[in-house]
């Protein structure tokens, strides 16, 4: 299952998963439970103050009632 | 380009054939942006990767191997600013040390497409002074 993921994502690529646990060894279990899970292709990563984010129930948003010029 | 036109036939040359790969029509459609806050600061912005409700719909069992690693060549150029746009519009909300909050963010990007900004313009100066102005954030 592993290999089979590592075909898909690559060194640096960016997923969403949930972490399910964490282990003594440093290793980490994640599950891409959901279809909002998984790569994360076309989009960009930014980078902000962590105090400026809300913690809240919900980091998933979808911006709507924007369209370009 | 020249015609030659020859018993009905029509033979061109002196051009160019180029390919282009088809966009399904979903894309022309689909013009959410997903937003993910991470609580460690850092936000994405991009393509919503659940267009329907269900199951994943990534598997690596059923993923083609000719998908994997693939570069991004479908996202059309009105996505592809809006996505910036959206960015951009984090961008200054951190810049101004405001909370990256997605009704802040659609303000912004309403308020930069109000101006008839384009996003690369959104990261100047003068909107960053406008938009101070505007909301009274002095």
């Amino acid at each position: 299952m592993l290999l089979k993921y590592l075909c898909h994502v690559g060194d640096r690529d960016i997923i969403s998963a949930e972490v399910q646990g964490c282990f003594s060894d440093g290793s980490v279990a994640l599950h891409t439970r959901g279809s909002a899970y998984g790569p994360k292709l076309h989009g960009q990563r930014i980078q902000v103050l962590p105090a400026l984010v809300k913690r809240g129930k919900q980091h998933f948003f979808d911006v709507k009632g924007v369209s370009e010029l | 380009m020249n015609c030659n036109c020859v018993g009905g036939e029509v033979s061109l040359s002196s051009s160019q054939l180029m390919f282009c790969a088809p966009f399904p029509k979903d894309d022309y459609g689909c013009m959410d942006i997903e937003v993910i806050f991470g609580c460690n600061g850092l936000v994405w912005v991009g393509l919503p990767t659940r267009k329907a409700s269900g199951p994943s719909t990534f598997h690596p069992d059923t993923a083609p191997e000719s998908a994997a690693h693939k570069p991004c060549s479908r996202v059309i150029r009105t996505v592809r600013k809006l996505i910036c746009r959206v960015a951009n519009a984090a961008r200054i909300l951190a810049a101004l040390s405001l909370s990256v909050d997605p009704q802040y963010i659609v303000d912004v990007c309403q308020h930069s497409i109000s101006l008839g900004l384009q996003p690369k313009e959104m990261l100047t100066t003068g909107f960053l002074k406008h938009f101070v102005r505007e909301y009274g954030l002095t």
